[in-house]
């Protein structure tokens, strides 16, 4: 008894009849058209116009047995093997990206999971990013400057190491920290541009900020040393930062000076108020009961009961 | 992601890619050696010149996938021509030689290679037969009969024995191979 699927439409069936339908897609409607009449028929009518389809008929001509010269080279240099290479990319840019992390093991284990790098400047690729540089490194994961190659715009990638995306708690938990923080439109929280998995290499991209942290800022002019209406305003903008993340049921966990960024636009060399933007929901949880933790400890005794959320 | 899905432009770029380079100095060389003959090089220069563009290829392959705007045909051309005059002026032509004719200094007469309809016939020709293998007896058979020699479709499903179906949809898989296999590489 032969099954019978019904008939592609015809865009579908044009592109099918040039070969445009990659595997497996294309399988199904390959059994249909060996077997009705109406594909056929179409088929019959159908003059493929496009550039390969023209250099098959071509192939056909002068089409005579190979100079055995020819042969003997082809041989030959089949047998040599390819070149190494790609040269001159990777060497100036990982010695100097590797270094500033001592131990070249650690330096290596950062860039070794990168795909390889395609182009100038870079040391690798990853989710299609071009990744240019090391910025820092923590627990989980390590953040890149990094390069969208489509809209030529700079972004860091933070990307999960992969001894730690081989539990994968730990991977769902760096998703869900993307996908709690892509949720949430905010002036003073810092927006994803993407959440995605690399060859099991889970990484998030967002906006590559200029400006410094406030564990940054309270370094450069001494703890005490700022002015209280910045102090206020600081304070006022985290507040609504996390206002909005309760609204939508998240809980940051981890508001530290080192997670507010303070956002400079524009070319000032030193910015004198900048912008709060709240980075890292690492550990944030849905409807979670704990608040703020000190920016010294390690989570350790605060736990919250496992939710799963889609 | 394994051979038979990745094209041959993809391959090349990973590493360890003997397989892929064996496929691309097959589908090459004809190309370049015949050309750098007609362009008056002896056999041993042909031959190392092949050898020398497709290892610059090869190794600039990342550069060039950067570079999306570029034609690989047109970097082809400029690689093989600039090659050609590294070995005109290493050996220029001899007089007395009966085997050459006194060639042009900045390019060959002879660079229809490269232009696109003849480049691209050349292509797929090579490509066919390194695919050919790939494929069932009959399907190749159909295929061939009908979008190669140009027979007509129902006369090559009638002599196989297919429904007439069969026959487009020959066609369209080896078109879809070739399509895959030499993505990046017709333009």
């Amino acid at each position: 008894m032969h099954l019978r699927t019904p008939c592609p439409n015809i865009p579908s069936l044009q592109q099918l009849l040039q070969g445009q339908v990659p595997l497996p897609a294309s399988e199904p409607l390959y059994d249909h058209l060996s077997a009705c009449d109406r594909c056929a028929e179409y088929a019959r009518t159908f003059r493929t116009e496009d550039m390969l389809s023209a250099a098959v008929r071509g192939a056909a001509a002068a089409d005579h047995p190979e100079d055995p010269s020819v042969v003997d080279l082809i041989a030959e240099l089949a047998r040599r093997g390819p070149p190494e290479g790609p040269d001159d990319i990777k060497a100036t840019a990982l010695s100097d990206t590797i270094a500033p992390f001592g131990d070249s093991d650690t330096g290596r284990e950062l860039l070794n999971f990168l795909a390889p790098a395609e182009g100038p400047g870079e040391i690798g690729r990853l989710g299609g990013y071009r990744i240019l540089k090391i910025l820092g490194s923590g627990g989980m994961g390590v953040v890149f400057h990094a390069e969208d190659p489509a809209l030529q715009r700079p972004v860091a990638v933070k990307a999960m190491l992969p001894r730690m995306a081989a539990s994968a708690s730990a991977r769902l938990r760096f998703l869900r920290e993307g996908r709690a923080a892509a949720s949430l439109h905010h002036d003073h929280i810092v927006p994803i541009y993407q959440v995605g998995e690399d060859r099991g290499v889970p990484f998030l991209a967002m906006p590559l900020l200029r400006g410094e942290s406030l564990e940054d800022r309270l370094k450069r002019e001494g703890e005490g040393a700022l002015p209280p209406a910045e102090v206020c305003r600081i304070g006022r903008e985290i507040a609504e930062g996390l206002a909005a993340a309760h609204a939508r049921g998240l809980v940051h966990r981890d508001v530290k000076p080192a997670n507010v960024w303070l956002e400079s636009d524009g070319e000032s060399v030193m910015p004198t108020s900048g912008r709060v933007k709240i980075l890292d929901f690492g550990l944030a949880r849905p409807g979670a009961r704990s608040g703020f933790r000190s920016s010294s400890s390690v989570p350790s005794g605060l736990r919250v009961p496992a939710t799963t959320i889609s | 992601m394994d051979s038979t899905s990745s094209s041959l432009l993809k391959r090349l770029r990973q590493p360890h890619a003997e397989e892929a380079w064996g496929r691309f100095v097959r589908l090459y060389t004809p190309l370049l050696f015949h050309w750098a003959r007609n362009a008056g090089l002896r056999r041993q220069d042909a031959a190392d010149l092949v050898q020398d563009v497709l290892t610059l290829l090869v190794r600039k392959m990342p550069q060039f996938h950067y570079d999306r705007r570029k034609s690989f045909r047109a970097w082809l051309r400029t690689v093989a021509l600039n090659k050609w005059r590294e070995q005109r002026r290493r050996r220029p032509p001899a007089a007395a030689d009966g085997d050459e004719t006194l060639g042009e200094v900045a390019a060959p007469d002879e660079m229809g290679a490269f232009e696109e309809t003849e480049y691209r016939n050349h292509l797929v020709r090579r490509a066919l037969h390194a695919l050919r293998g790939e494929f069932p007896e009959r399907t190749w058979e159909a295929f061939r009969r009908y979008a190669v020699d140009g027979e007509d479709a129902a006369a090559v499903a009638a002599s196989l024995g297919l429904h007439v179906g069969s026959v487009y949809a020959a066609k369209s898989r080896v078109l879809a191979r070739l399509r895959g296999e030499l993505e990046g590489l017709l333009d």
